[in-house]
């Protein structure tokens, strides 16, 4: 079905009450397959609301630091990039596949968010970590530190993907029954780290220190 | 410094510590001794230290994750994605959020937006304005009595507005200069009054052009390919 754009142009009301509309598709086309701006901007119009309501029902909102509108405009951007030109038929026949990967994009807004946050406080807590090596050559580092498979494997939960000691027991109980058990193994692990790192300092004033 | 209370903390105290598992009497201690809390706290700094540097910094971008659960990868990318998941709680658990969102159902009621941002992210920058002068020295056009040329300056970017009265109202083009960020074929979005009036995409000089029909007030919002978002707020061009 094709639709006619000045028609859609003064349709605002009736595209937004018809968001499943087969025609609407065609909308999409012309927007992105051809790259008409003026469908382009009744997208825009007509989506906003319909994805920033979206985003506020993500599970992880709670923990971004965005409005639910700028999530919106976020994911038509990515979409535009991810889609335009020919490879918009290639990916897309009718509209469900393009509101699916809309969809996709209101997440991959909110993760990144929420992912960036993250790496920020760690950034605002500790500005300059005393640790110059780039992320990968940090962990062959680490990796050629510990010859222990499960102490490897544990470096990268704690460090790597930041898993709690609960956590950790959880998803691998044959090796840490509890998260006591984890956090034992960690100590070992920090400690053995910070010595071979050269950031041990004056901190072992127990004098428990020493494998 | 010595620990006022000997037996200093052992390292494993501190260990349960830094976890969340310390005992009622370790957290008093640490209340209270000054030397065991400074151990505390370098064991903290080192601990974050590794996970600034390291933290997720071989995991997937959540758009490749995202592209990889809408099968819109190469074999090859597919492949390492998929073989990086075995391994991965974190990627798991994203696949499966988007999988649990993409399976919410349409007509959801709509929650309040009671979430008060808690700051910018960091991919979007917001312009300041440098100069504002008569000549168009970018883009050589004449000094025309009704021309402005504005322009912005905004993290890597250098934004430069022009505005010109036309017949229909006002015609604004600007261009964005980057060393750093490509901005061809970037989304640029233009608002009044908070709602969408027309939607742009940068030609390959970094140019976009607009018309407005009124001289109220304008958001203009710039997005890359890369996500990186540079908004220009309260622009105002007198006809």
């Amino acid at each position: 079905m094709v639709i006619d754009i000045q028609d859609t142009f003064l349709s605002i009301e009736w595209s937004m009450t018809n968001l499943q509309d087969p025609a609407n598709f065609e909308l999409f086309r012309r927007a992105y397959q051809d790259g008409e701006e003026t469908a382009l901007t009744q997208i825009y119009l007509i989506y906003i609301p319909v994805l920033a309501a979206r985003a506020r029902h993500h599970p992880a909102f709670q923990q971004s630091c965005q409005d639910a509108v700028a999530f919106a405009y976020t994911a038509l951007g990515n979409f535009y990039h991810a889609v335009k030109g020919e490879k918009f038929p290639q990916k897309f026949s009718v509209l469900p596949q393009v509101m699916g990967y809309l969809n996709s994009c209101i997440h991959t807004a909110v993760m990144k968010d929420v992912r960036e946050n993250r790496a920020s406080e760690l950034i605002d807590e500790f500005p300059s970590p005393p640790l110059d090596h780039e992320a990968s050559e940090l962990f062959a580092i680490v990796t050629r530190l510990l010859p222990e498979p499960d102490d490897r494997l544990l470096a990268r939960l704690r460090f790597v993907l930041e898993m709690k000691p609960a956590e950790i027991s959880r998803l691998y109980p044959s090796i840490w029954p509890t998260p006591r058990h984890v956090s034992t193994a960690l100590q070992r692990i920090r400690r053995h780290l910070r010595k071979s790192l050269g950031l041990d300092g004056e901190d072992d004033e127990s004098g428990l220190a020493g494998d | 410094m010595k620990c006022i209370n000997p037996p200093a903390l052992s390292d494993e105290a501190l260990s349960l510590a830094l976890d969340g598992l310390a005992d009622a009497k370790t957290l008093h201690h640490l209340d209270q001794c000054h030397a065991c809390a400074e151990r505390f706290a370098r064991m903290r700094h080192f601990e974050s230290a590794l996970q600034t540097r390291l933290r997720r910094f071989d995991c997937p971008s959540p758009q490749d994750l995202t592209d990889f659960h809408a099968g819109m990868l190469e074999e090859a990318e597919a492949n390492a994605i998929q073989n990086h998941l075995v391994d991965c709680p974190r990627c798991q658990a994203e696949i499966e959020m988007l999988v649990q969102f993409l399976d919410l159902p349409s007509d959801r009621a709509t929650v309040p937006d009671n979430i008060i941002p808690l700051r910018s992210p960091r991919y979007v920058t917001k312009a300041t304005r440098v100069e504002t002068f008569g000549s168009l020295a970018l883009k050589g056009l004449k000094d025309e009595q009704d021309e402005l040329s504005h322009d912005e300056r905004s993290g890597s970017a250098r934004i430069f507005l022009e505005s010109k009265t036309v017949a229909t109202g006002i015609l604004v083009t600007g261009q964005v200069i980057d060393s750093e960020v490509d901005w061809k074929g970037a989304i640029a979005e233009v608002r009044q009054g908070g709602v969408t009036q027309q939607v742009k995409v940068l030609d390959d000089m970094s140019e976009f052009s607009f018309e407005l029909l009124s001289s109220a007030p304008i958001t203009i919002s710039i997005t890359s390919a890369s996500g990186t978002t540079l908004v220009i707020e309260n622009l105002t061009f007198q006809p």
